[in-house]
């Protein structure tokens, strides 16, 4: 792709969704801490990303900084995007497949992205197989119940002896407490050997995993289509430059949109891939 | 053709010493298909009788993707239809609404102008020339067919009584004239008169240019052909040479010869009657009202119609009945195959896939492991059990009576075919690209075309075993046997106890100044095993629970041990509903897994396809081979998804060490 660059004009437009914004590729980490839900912190971090990547594709990148969503929602409404059109002229001749797909090694592949969806959205299957593990083995471990228990009693008592001389009166000969203290400890272990057969954890967490792997693959085949779409657009870029710039812009918007897309999807994560390269 | 002689063995001999009849099976599933014009592909002909005895069983069948590829039939318009006659004449249904003809596999002539098209025809005198010139062409190439002098002039006379018999009939139509015959085969000056005038005339009464359409060949009257798009029915009784209109309504997509002369037309305002032949047509209201019938088919006595609604049914060939198989609902029947070698069975095109019918459309059900989503025609060959299948997924080809499918890809340059007929023995297949027909590869291209089975990727059982293997989707451990609610009930509680204790007493006697204190310590161990409830180790209880229940199901009673699956509140602390709870969530897997066997499948043979196609993109414009590129790896990175990235990592080369 950077051999694309030599020769070429570059036409750069600001979108503005709410009027007067603060661009996020530009403003200074105390412009952007004047939004509300963006604090100082999180502002210089902001920079701090851009400086490091040179530039910031969508807020959807922001996601790797782990910034929550009023905070995502606030950077959404209150800053802009720059627009860069490159007008290619002429453009590079290619003579291979291979030679076209060489424009994207450093890009990162489907199954890199696949994995990343997987870790941010929680689907892995790694993460399903714990599940399965914990529930299979869960009753080899015994239930455990410790007791402590207190018993303190207490007594006191007249003794009374028959009055010799005056048969039926009782005279009071002796005064007597009496006193018990019980201290009891229990442990009991239960193995419940029935639920090693089946369990009701069992069913419910296979009816758990089912749902997170349906909603596994409905993520990836999404970010896969996501993926090869955005795809398409750079090798149509390639082998067939817009003519208009109307059309470059719309090409160009398009890309930001399914970018911002794989980065809501990996949590940044795509954008992140791309810099790195 | 030469019956194999393994096939007269294996049925007239084994079965026959067994006592056995052959009704109880398919008979395809002895048969080996021939091949097209050209020879047959793999048939046992040349088996010799004296080496009959040794032959046990038939060879497997060889299937034409092995040596077979499509040829330009020398047509390259967009075609919604086509058609051949028994004595080898071809026609095509274009997607503008011309209809083209072909004798004997020449070059192709229009034979009835597109609706619309005409002024710009008309003002062109070279067309008009050339249009005579191809019908002067097809006079002189008549004598060379099978007709004889004498029967061509007997034929010749019935087609000019027929043409105005057509012509008459015609004016009863409302938007019909006398004039809407085209071309009259009687003399060359008054073809060019005609042909002009006819011209002439569509330019004035301009049509929308038909979207569907069906050109359709009387197997009883080989004269005799209909076509059908968006300004009505066109009826020949030339061979296609002449064209009437003969109703208005629109875009006939399917004719049925009941009877000779009986004939009932499927359009996109109902169904249509003709019982002359033809001539007129009087729609038949029922059941079936105006609803857009897309084919029709005759099995046995019984009447089906394939529709957006599903599948109607008329044992009388008056009332109709839907037959809603209740497991496909919302069906759409594109086409409908009666298999000519099983009585009562029945193929169906629908918007799910090819899809098999042994009760008059009663119960349908998905015959391959590949349903062929997307298929437009199914065409049945001579051979039993041979049948072909076009759609947007191209031709494909099983021997098996549709339990199996290959794809026939090579030479077809667009995948998109809807129509698919036979000329004698050569299939021929229409779409966007225009008509095809199937002959043998040359020599030097089979090498070159990259057999399926022959591609990297791992075979399609072990990929759908690995999708439906992943954690969280296999279902054994929901298996709820009988012995294995037996063993749980008498799987016992091991309880182990250990209890401690130390009584302190003290007693004192104030006047007596006696104190007497005592100590017992003491300690107890306990093993128990219980079955049901352990009621002398009674405790607190408590049951984790995975699942936030707040207290709704307390308040209905249900303890606090309730779990929700599928919409069905289980009690899971009562263990007589873990078997059907398990069963739910079994029920719901098993429902994904089907759903997801068909998703893997497809992705697997696309991938397939797409690899196979490979030697043939040398001479496309690298866009197409870059799209080709991309469309591989998405499909690879789609079956990654479904597998957790073993699709990949089994077509991976070991790792050097």
């Amino acid at each position: 792709m950077h051999s694309l660059l030599a020769g070429l004009a570059v036409l750069t437009l600001t979108s503005t969704a709410h009027g007067a914004g603060l661009s996020l590729n530009q403003s200074s980490a105390a412009d952007l801490a004047t939004l509300d839900q963006v604090d100082a912190n999180e502002a210089s971090r902001i920079v701090a990303l851009r400086e490091e990547r040179g530039s910031l594709s969508s807020v959807e990148a922001l996601r790797v900084l782990d910034l929550d969503e009023p905070t995502l929602d606030a950077l959404r409404i209150g800053t802009t995007m720059d627009l860069s059109i490159t007008r290619v002229a002429g453009g590079k001749r290619y003579e291979s497949v291979d030679q076209v797909m060489a424009e994207f090694a450093g890009e990162p592949t489907a199954q890199d992205l696949q994995a990343m969806a997987m870790t941010y959205t929680k689907t892995h299957p790694d993460l399903v197989q714990g599940w399965l593990t914990s529930s299979r083995t869960a009753y080899l471990l015994p239930k455990v119940n410790f007791e402590y228990q207190k018993d303190l009693n207490y007594s006191d008592t007249n003794r009374y002896n028959e009055d010799l001389n005056n048969p039926g009166t009782y005279l009071p000969y002796d005064y007597q407490d009496k006193a018990d203290n019980n201290d009891t400890i229990q442990v009991k272990l239960e193995w419940r050997l029935d639920k090693l057969v089946i369990s009701s954890e069992r069913i419910r967490v296979i009816n758990e995993a089912q749902d997170i792997v349906k909603l596994r693959d409905k993520v990836l085949d999404e970010v896969t289509r996501l993926y090869f779409d955005r795809r398409r657009l750079q090798v149509d870029a390639l082998l067939d430059p817009p003519s208009s710039l109307q059309k470059q812009l719309d090409n160009e918007l398009r890309l930001q949109e399914l970018t911002a897309n794989l980065d809501a999807y990996t949590g940044g994560g795509f954008s992140a891939a791309l810099s790195k390269h | 053709m030469t019956q194999p002689v393994s096939r007269w063995w294996v049925r007239s001999g084994v079965l026959g010493l067994l006592g056995l009849g052959v009704t109880g099976a398919p008979a395809w599933s002895q048969q080996t298909p021939p091949g097209p014009a050209d020879g047959p592909a793999g048939a046992p002909e040349d088996v010799a009788p004296e080496d009959a005895a040794a032959v046990v069983a038939p060879a497997p069948p060889a299937p034409w993707a092995d040596d077979y590829s499509w040829g330009s039939a020398g047509l390259d318009a967009p075609i919604l239809s086509l058609t051949t006659t028994a004595s080898g004449t071809r026609l095509a249904l274009t997607a503008d609404g011309a209809v083209m003809r072909s004798v004997q596999g020449g070059p192709w002539r229009q034979s009835l102008t597109a609706p619309g098209a005409a002024e710009a025809e008309s003002s062109s005198d070279e067309d008009v020339l050339l249009e005579a010139e191809a019908t002067v062409d097809e006079l002189l190439a008549e004598p060379s067919t099978d007709a004889t002098p004498s029967s061509q002039a007997q034929s010749q006379d019935t087609t000019d009584s027929a043409t105005t018999d057509l012509s008459t009939d015609a004016t009863d139509v409302p938007t019909s004239d006398a004039t809407q015959t085209q071309v009259a085969d009687t003399d060359l000056g008054d073809q060019l008169d005609e042909a002009v005038e006819a011209a002439q005339e569509e330019a004035t009464g301009a049509v929308a240019a038909a979207l569907r359409g069906t050109v359709w060949a009387s197997g009883v009257a080989p004269d005799h052909l209909l076509a059908g798009r968006g300004d009505g029915l066109w009826a020949s009784l030339d061979e296609g040479r002449s064209w009437t209109l003969v109703s208005a309504a629109p875009s006939v997509q399917a004719v049925l010869e009941l009877t000779p002369g009986h004939l009932l037309a499927g359009s996109g305002a109902g169904l249509l009657e003709s019982a002359d032949g033809g001539r007129t047509w009087q729609p038949e209201h029922g059941e079936l009202g105006a609803r857009p019938v897309h084919a029709l088919a005759q099995v046995g006595q019984a009447l089906l119609a394939g529709t957006d609604d599903g599948l109607y049914l008329s044992v009388d060939g008056q009332r109709w009945v839907h037959t809603a198989d209740p497991a496909r609902s919302g069906l759409v029947v594109y086409d409908l195959l009666a298999d000519p070698s099983w009585e009562g069975g029945l193929w169906l095109a629908t918007s799910e896939g090819v899809l098999r019918s042994d009760d008059l459309g009663q119960t349908q059900r998905v015959a391959s492991r590949n349903p062929l989503v997307g298929t437009a025609d199914l065409l049945a060959l001579p051979e039993a059990g041979h049948l072909l299948a076009g759609g947007s997924q191209g031709v494909w080809e099983s021997t098996d009576g549709g339990v199996t499918w290959q794809p026939l890809p090579q030479g077809l340059p667009g995948q998109q075919v809807v129509s698919l007929a036979l000329d004698g023995t050569t299939p021929l297949a229409g779409g966007g690209d225009g008509v095809f027909q199937l002959g043998r590869a040359p020599r030097g291209s089979r090498a070159a075309v990259r057999r399926p089975e022959e591609s990297d990727q791992p075979p399609l059982a072990v990929v759908v075993g690995h999708s439906l293997n992943r954690p969280g989707l296999d279902i054994s451990d929901l298996t709820m046997s009988t012995a294995r609610i037996v063993s749980a009930h008498f799987a016992p509680r091991l309880q182990f106890q250990l209890k401690h204790r130390v009584s302190r007493y003290r007693s004192t006697l104030y006047e007596s100044l006696r104190t007497t204190e005592q100590s017992a310590p003491y300690t107890t161990v306990t093993t128990q095993l219980c079955w049901g409830a352990c009621s002398s180790f009674s405790t607190t209880s408590y049951e984790p629970d995975v699942t936030d229940l707040g207290t709704t199901f307390e308040d209905l009673g249900l303890g606090d041990d309730v779990a929700v699956i599928d919409g069905e509140v289980y009690d899971m602390g009562d263990e007589g509903a873990l078997p059907s709870a398990a069963a739910n969530v079994a029920q719901r897997a098993t429902s994904y897994r089907t759903d997801l066997a068909r998703i893997v499948s497809d992705a697997w043979l696309s991938r397939r396809r797409l690899v196979s196609q490979e030697p043939s993109l040398g001479d496309r414009p690298l866009g197409d081979q870059v799209a080709h590129a991309l469309l591989l790896a998405e499909v690879t990175a789609r079956l990654d998804a479904y597998t957790d990235g073993w699709f990949s990592r089994a077509m991976s080369p070991p790792a050097a060490p």
